[in-house]
């Protein structure tokens, strides 16, 4: 590519300007303020354009906008360039720099063709592209600035630092070394290494492990409480299990409490009907006749037998015994010593006879009960007597026609066994009477109006029974109603109707409390109090251990942690992590990639720069250096003076340093361009700092250049100038000198 | 008869899904219990005979005590509104469940048994329904089912009908699954499902949807359904909304914009007024020189309880092409990576980081 012409239609201070260039080597010379930096950049503008983009422009283009607008500042910016392309076609460019609508790429000879689609870059057509470049890396692939040299000539580093940009950027920005040392730093700081603990990769590593111990925990606690709360479920059951057992023996016993109260009550019922009266009379003011009557009766039923004495009277046995004692009397004188043989009967008989008599005289007296036993013993004694004695009388009757002696014994006996009998009779017709006195009063005393004791006895006995029989009745009363009283527990019938009422009431709530499940089989009506105690024990000591569990399982829940906010909190430590180790990824893969392609372009490019720099090394050394290397790792440039040994580049003289490095442009602008197309080398005022003979060395060699390049250089140097004029030749060349009275004020 | 039907509320659910942490997770959760007592509210509502709700109540491996709680006393308050819970794959019957482990009011009943099992309604109305016994694995409801004696028959559980599983996205397990027909050749009248979040109303069967949000780019009317059941069988529904969080996709095209100011300022202007959960989506052409960080969109997402940022199609505005014909290590470095077998946001990532890195700039990381 080489420029023909730059118009500046409307730019800075030109309106409607044009600077016309030669193919080979252009030398614009003006003083300062003569306009060069405005068509160096118009130069630049008017190949480039600027970038059309949405939304604010970049600091760079407000900057070069601020710079070249139109000084008039009215109507259109405008600048453009025509353009001779290897391929032959000669291109118009325009720019329209204020809208960027109008901007177009024009075949000069076929106007209607336009090209601007094949250069489109950043909304604008970029003549650059056809070099393979854009508008930043034409600017530091084409362009040389004074800057520059003095660097390469003051840093021995400078020369492979421009070399790499160039390599990596096309010398817009970074070195790739550059680019990789920033990656790698933000790696070190934003993702570091496992092992070191203060940097993201790390830390959000442990966030993570902890995070998920965290869940670990928690969803372990989530699982021990439905673990535990499952049991305290079963605790509940256990005391339901005993609670039902309990409930089924307390209504069971209820149930039993109310049915006997309603048996009691249907029973004291049933009595209280017979006592509205209350409690039933005892007939207490007939006991003294009933006594009466009893012993009456029992003194008539123990009266003894009357015997009437039979035999011999006792005036004839005394006769008898007169007459004997006669014939005795005769005897006397031998027997009378003889003691009598019956002393103790005759006692006996005496104190049976007492003892009768004083027991009648005590009934008669009104003392009834012991007259009557007394009686009663004595005719016991007499009895005793009268069987003695009439066994002796038998026995004397029997010897009475004994020996005198004999006989008279044995009349004695008889008279003794009359006296008894007669005695005996005597005492039983007292006690019969005395029993009859007795029926009498009795009968007397009973309004019994009756005659004889027969009947009266008859009606004693009668009226007894009856009085036995009202007596009995009145015991049975006096029993049911001991017995209402027994049920009715001191209350009344009301208060205990009352009280059933509850107990049925309080039964049938605790039935009726019963759940389904104990209901069918019915109530253990043999529960025992006992029981039913156990059961409320058991049921209360499972209760206990229930409200234990429940206590504790409440206190757990409070601190249980919360599994959803666990996973969230692991999620948030995850999603930091995949966002460190994706930028570690991304880092290590973009290093991995930078590097490769850095070896790769090194290695591509060290070739060229040696084979451009030993085309002109001789030439430009004067044959002092013919050889050079270059190192495809650095970039780093060596020379060799024939035979001897390899110098740097950037330690030769500043002159030959000089050449050098604007060989290397020339190499890196034949790289850096698309096959086919050579970049034009544009300098600004790049030989300031050079002494007269630098100043020639450098325009030689950048006019041997030329010939396969143009070179455009800017200067205000009077000895380039004074060069240019000498050496440059039209149409090849041209030398253009600028008139700083042409510029607006 | 009128029925309320709902299902997939997940109570105590994670809000992962969105970033949500700490004190913002608990009020979305709390916000899930406020979603069903409006459920309930609006069962009181409409006069509603009955409540249903198709599975997926809470998480079982999450529900706290306190979840437990509120759902016996919410449903004890509806009382005596009959509740019928059929539990579903994440809320599903087992010994330690809290359907198992609660003390429920006499009006809840929770199906419990992996086969249908037979309630009546009245009004000649029998209801089926099972249980999810475990949280994977569980069959065919449907499969050699088939309903005995007259009258209208309408079920009600856990399930995934076959043809609709492929519109519900990733994410979601074919559980109990079924096909649509199973349904009328096993002679229910109508099915009330639970387990897709994407609600449908089908002939025969419905999916009322996940009645607040669980994700992003939800879509569809859901929320509970009022269904009226006559006593031919036939089926009229009502949807009603009933979230209490509102979510929003929020684009933020940053083509034109040259500073992070403009870009912040653009999504100052989109999120106006809105509150709740937000994802943003970045996409557009981003000029290389802008430093676009997640912390600095965050702070003009203050406002939202929670967000999520995603990279959508940001494409840098280097030109790739322009640049693939240098002759430079970085033409090198973007033809190289261009050619490697990468995902494309993987590229993207590895394209922009090294190229700012040959720019000489610090912000390396890429969204």
């Amino acid at each position: 590519m080489k420029f023909e012409a730059v118009n500046a239609y409307a730019f800075g201070p030109f309106r409607d300007a044009t600077l016309q260039l030669a193919q080979g080597m252009n030398v614009v010379y003006g003083p300062n303020e003569a306009g060069k930096s405005t068509w160096h950049a118009a130069l630049y503008a008017g190949l480039c354009g600027m970038r059309r983009g949405r939304g604010q422009p970049r600091r760079e283009d407000r900057d070069f906008e601020e710079r070249h607008r139109p000084w008039d500042g009215e109507g259109a910016w405008s600048v453009g360039a025509v353009v001779t392309l290897e391929d032959g076609r000669r291109v118009e460019l325009r720019h329209d720099l204020a809208g960027r609508v109008e901007s177009s790429a024009r075949d000069f000879d076929v106007g209607s063709r336009d090209y601007s689609n094949e250069i489109m870059y950043e909304g604008a057509p970029d003549g650059s592209r056809w070099l393979g470049l854009d508008r930043r890396s034409f600017l530091s692939t084409a362009c040389v600035r004074q800057a520059q040299m003095l660097e390469v000539l003051g840093d021995g580093d400078s020369l492979q630092k421009e070399l790499q940009r160039a390599a990596a950027t096309a010398g817009t920005d970074a070195t790739a070394a550059q680019g990789l040392e920033l990656l790698r730093d933000y790696h070190a700081t934003h993702v570091g290494t496992e092992r070191a603990w203060t940097r993201p990769l790390k830390t959000s590593s442990d966030e993570v492990a902890a995070a998920r111990r965290t869940l670990d925990d928690a969803r372990e606690a989530h699982e021990e409480y439905l673990e535990w709360r499952l049991q305290v479920e079963h605790l509940e059951q256990r005391v339901r299990t005993f609670e039902r057992q309990a409930d089924a023996a307390s209504a069971a016993l209820a149930e039993r409490a109310a049915s006997r109260a309603e048996e009691r009550l249907s029973r004291a019922q049933g009595l209280s009907a017979r006592f509205h009266n209350g409690p039933p009379r005892r007939p207490s003011d007939e006991d003294h006749l009933a006594l009466q009557v009893a012993t009456a009766l029992e003194t008539w039923r123990s009266r003894p037998d009357l015997v009437v004495p039979t035999g011999t009277t006792i005036p004839d046995l005394e006769l008898r015994l007169s007459d004997l004692d006669v014939q005795l009397t005769e005897a006397t004188a031998t027997r009378s010593d003889e003691p009598s043989p019956q002393p103790r009967s005759k006692a006996l008989a005496l104190l049976g006879a007492g003892g009768a008599a004083i027991g009648v005289g005590l009934a008669v007296a009104g003392e009834v009960v012991s007259g009557a036993l007394l009686l009663v013993i004595a005719l016991g004694l007499l009895g005793w007597w009268i069987f003695s004695s009439v066994t002796l009388t038998h026995t004397a009757e029997a010897d009475a026609s004994a020996a005198p002696r004999e006989r008279r014994l044995h009349i004695e006996h008889l008279i003794d066994d009359r006296q008894g009998a007669e005695a005996t009779y005597a005492a039983a017709l007292q006690q019969h009477r005395l029993a009859e006195e007795a029926i009498r009063q009795a009968a007397v005393a009973l309004g019994i109006e009756t005659s004889g004791p027969e009947t009266q006895v008859e009606t004693l006995r009668a009226w007894q029974q009856r009085r036995e029989e009202l007596m009995a009745e009145a015991d049975s009363e006096r029993g049911d109603w001991d017995l209402l009283q027994q049920l009715l527990g001191g209350q009344s019938l009301e208060e205990s109707t009352e009280q059933t009422t509850r107990l049925r009431t309080h039964a049938e709530t605790l039935i009726g409390r019963l759940d389904a499940k104990v209901m069918p089989i019915g109530l253990n009506q043999g529960v025992t109090d006992e029981q039913s105690r156990e059961f409320r024990e058991q049921e209360q000591e499972a209760r206990d251990e229930w409200n234990t569990g429940r206590g504790e399982l409440a206190q757990f829940a409070q601190n249980l942690p919360s599994v959803s906010e666990a996973e969230e909190a692991l999620a948030a430590a995850d999603h930091r992590l995949r966002r460190v180790i994706q930028l570690d990824r991304t880092l290590r893969t973009t290093i991995e990639f930078l590097e490769q392609a850095e070896d790769r372009v090194h290695r591509d490019l060290a070739p060229v720069l040696r084979e451009t720099v030993l085309e002109w090394l001789p030439r430009i050394t004067g044959g002092r250096y013919t050889d050079c290397r270059v190192d495809p790792e650095s970039l780093t440039v060596e020379v060799n003076e024939m035979g001897g040994r390899w110098r740097r580049a950037e330690l030769l003289s500043h002159g030959t340093a000089e050449q050098l490095y604007l060989l290397l442009r020339l190499a890196l602008a034949r790289h850096l361009s698309v096959q086919g197309e050579v970049c034009p080398l544009v300098l600004d005022d790049v030989l300031a700092a050079c002494d007269n003979e630098r100043q020639r060395e450098v325009l030689e060699t950048l006019h041997a250049i030329s010939e396969s390049a143009q070179v455009i250089l800017f200067t205000h140097e009077d000895g380039v100038a004074a060069w240019a004029r000498d050496e440059l030749t039209m149409p090849r060349d041209r030398f253009t000198e600028l008139d700083r009275t042409t510029l607006p004020a | 008869m009128k029925i309320v039907h709902f299902s997939d509320l997940h109570l105590d659910s994670p809000f992962a899904w969105v970033g949500a942490t700490g004190e913002v997770a608990r009020r979305r959760r709390q916000a899930l219990r406020q979603v069903l007592l409006r459920i309930l509210e609006l069962t009181r509502e409409v006069g509603a005979d009955a409540l249903f709700c198709g599975g997926d109540l809470f998480e079982h491996d999450r529900v706290t005590p306190d979840t437990a709680e509120f759902l016996r006393t919410s449903f004890a308050d509806l009382g005596p509104i009959p509740v019928f819970l059929a539990p579903g794959n994440h809320d599903w019957y087992g010994p330690k469940s809290v359907y198992e482990l609660v003390e429920w009011s006499s009006n809840v009943h929770i199906f419990h048994e992996p086969s249908l099992e037979r309630l009546d309604l009245g009004d000649g109305i029998s209801l089926w329904g099972a249980a999810h016994l475990a949280p994977a694995n569980t069959d065919n409801f449907l499969d050699g089912f088939q309903v005995e004696g007259d009258g209208v028959h309408i079920a009600l559980f856990h399930g995934a009908e076959r043809s609709w599983f492929t519109a519900q996205g990733g994410g979601k397990e074919p559980h109990a699954p079924f096909d649509a027909g199973q349904i009328e050749r096993a002679g229910l009248h109508h099915c009330f499902l639970g387990h897709y979040h994407r609600p449908k109303d089908a002939a025969r069967h419905t999916y009322p949807g996940n009645p607040d949000p669980l994700e992003f780019g939800e879509d569809g009317k859901r929320g509970a359904v009022i269904a009226t059941i006559s006593s031919d069988g036939q089926i009229h529904r009502e949807r009603r909304r009933v979230a209490l969080t509102d979510v929003h996709d929020i684009v933020l095209d940053v083509t034109g914009c040259t500073t992070q100011q403009q870009i912040r300022g653009r999504l100052t202007d989109l999120v106006a007024g809105s509150e709740g959960l937000a994802r943003l989506i970045v996409r557009g052409e981003l000029e290389p020189s802008v430093e676009l960080r997640e912390d600095d969109l965050r702070d003009e997402l203050s406002g939202f309880d929670a967000t999520q940022i995603r990279i959508g199609e940001v494409r840098s505005t280097y030109d790739i092409d322009a640049i693939r014909q240098e002759h430079t290590v970085r033409g090198q470095f973007v033809n190289d990576v261009l050619a490697a077998d990468l995902s494309p946001d993987e590229e993207r990532r590895i394209l922009m980081s090294g190229l700012r890195a040959l720019d000489g700039r610090a912000d390396l990381e890429v969204l």
